[in-house]
């Protein structure tokens, strides 16, 4: 549905113009908002606004699994200082997990998040097997990984639908 | 009596930053720390995330309860929103540059018949 | 209360790990270590920038900062993009286009 797509795109490029310009005059305003019309339209035409491009059901649930993400970071920041300031206890490994995700915007943020904690780099992301080869830096962080909770919380964002 | 509350709320906000500040150069400084100790390239990869995430983080939290104005907050939180998103895709990028050139990471494990 | 002391404080250590950064970029190894030391260094003068508006009193750096973040991004792809197909896209084999 185009029209949809185009007006969720068009309030959110318009919210940041706004945000940024500290300039409230009725003419600057409008050339705001038909800059923000205009790069939606050309947006539209070049194919990106669909599911993939602007996954606005898992934009509006993000805020809600981003506390935990933040306190898992935190943890594993200080893990991986730990290991910082003892080189020799690194027992790198290379593991696969699984992923449940049923979209490929969803995989893709499960591997973003995988490489946003410290610890666990996302090496190669197979979208037929739906399988990540993560990289992790001592034993811990590969066990870690096989713990479904990131890839539970990452699914209740992809949400019910497609 | 209002007015004392602001003043002790604005010194909570300023020591919170500046602490918030200190703690992610320490952080900064750990992550770059990694950045040359660690084994390889791959390990090598999570001192870089250490910046990028807690030593960034933290920092930007610490100029964020700063801000003089909310327009500098804004663009603070725009900067922290395009770190999170590009930092770990160019990591990833790298790694899977890294593995698809042959580069072979250093693995503790007998765990050869793994990898892919 | 003045607050540059910390400002400066900060913008020392961001310093001295951009120092150490491009230790690693010289010594590494691979490429992969040198573009990676890059893109760390990348990330730092954000922050840098950043920090620097707010210890100079000119907030005005974050806009430079914001269009700093995209570029470093934007660099570190293309750099690797080079590196795998030796061209930045022009004449990528048709098997290839999809997953570089």
């Amino acid at each position: 549905m185009p029209i949809k797509a185009i007006s969720a795109s068009t309030a959110l490029m318009f919210g940041l113009w706004l945000m940024l310009s500290g300039h409230y005059t009725g003419l600057l305003i409008s050339l705001g908002l038909i800059s923000a019309i205009g790069a939606s339209l050309i947006a539209y035409r070049m194919g990106v606004l669909d599911e993939e491009g602007l996954p606005l059901g898992l934009l509006i649930r993000l805020p809600k699994v981003s506390f935990w993400l933040i306190w898992e970071i935190l943890k594993s920041n200080i893990d991986v200082a730990r290991v910082i300031m003892n080189p020799a206890s690194a027992q790198p490994d290379l593991v696969r997990v699984k992923a449940s995700q049923k979209t490929v915007a969803g995989l893709v943020t499960y591997a973003n998040f995988i490489t946003l904690t410290p610890g666990t780099v996302a090496v190669n992301v197979d979208e037929t097997s739906n399988e990540i080869l993560v990289h992790g830096l001592t034993k811990n962080f590969c066990d870690g990984l096989a713990d479904p909770e990131m890839d539970k919380r990452v699914s209740a964002l992809e949400g019910g639908q497609s | 009596m209002v007015d004392d509350v602001l003043m002790l709320v604005d010194i909570a906000r300023q020591i919170i930053g500046v602490g918030a500040l200190l703690l992610g150069s320490l952080a900064i400084l750990l992550g770059a720390i990694g950045l040359l100790r660690l084994g390889d390239v791959y390990q090598r990869m999570h001192g870089a995330g250490i910046v990028d995430t807690g030593g960034a983080g933290l920092v930007l939290l610490g100029l964020l309860l700063l801000s003089p104005d909310w327009t500098v907050a804004v663009r603070i939180v725009l900067i922290g929103g395009l770190l999170i998103m590009t930092s770990p895709t160019a990591t990833h990028a790298i790694a899977r540059a890294a593995r698809f050139s042959g580069v072979e990471p250093i693995l503790s494990t007998d765990s050869k018949d793994k990898e892919g | 209360m003045t607050l540059t002391p910390w400002f400066s404080v900060t913008l020392a250590s961001i310093g001295i790990s951009i120092v150490i950064a491009i230790l690693r970029a010289s010594l590494g190894p691979t490429a992969f270590d040198r573009v990676l030391a890059v893109n760390t260094i990348g990330t730092l003068v954000v922050l840098s920038i950043c920090v620097y508006g707010f210890f100079d009193g000119r907030p005005e750096f974050l806009d430079i900062a914001v269009l700093y973040a995209l570029i470093n991004f934007i660099g570190t792809i293309a750099i690797l993009k080079f590196f795998r197909h030796g061209t930045l896209g022009d004449h990528l084999p048709p098997e290839d286009t999809h997953n570089g």
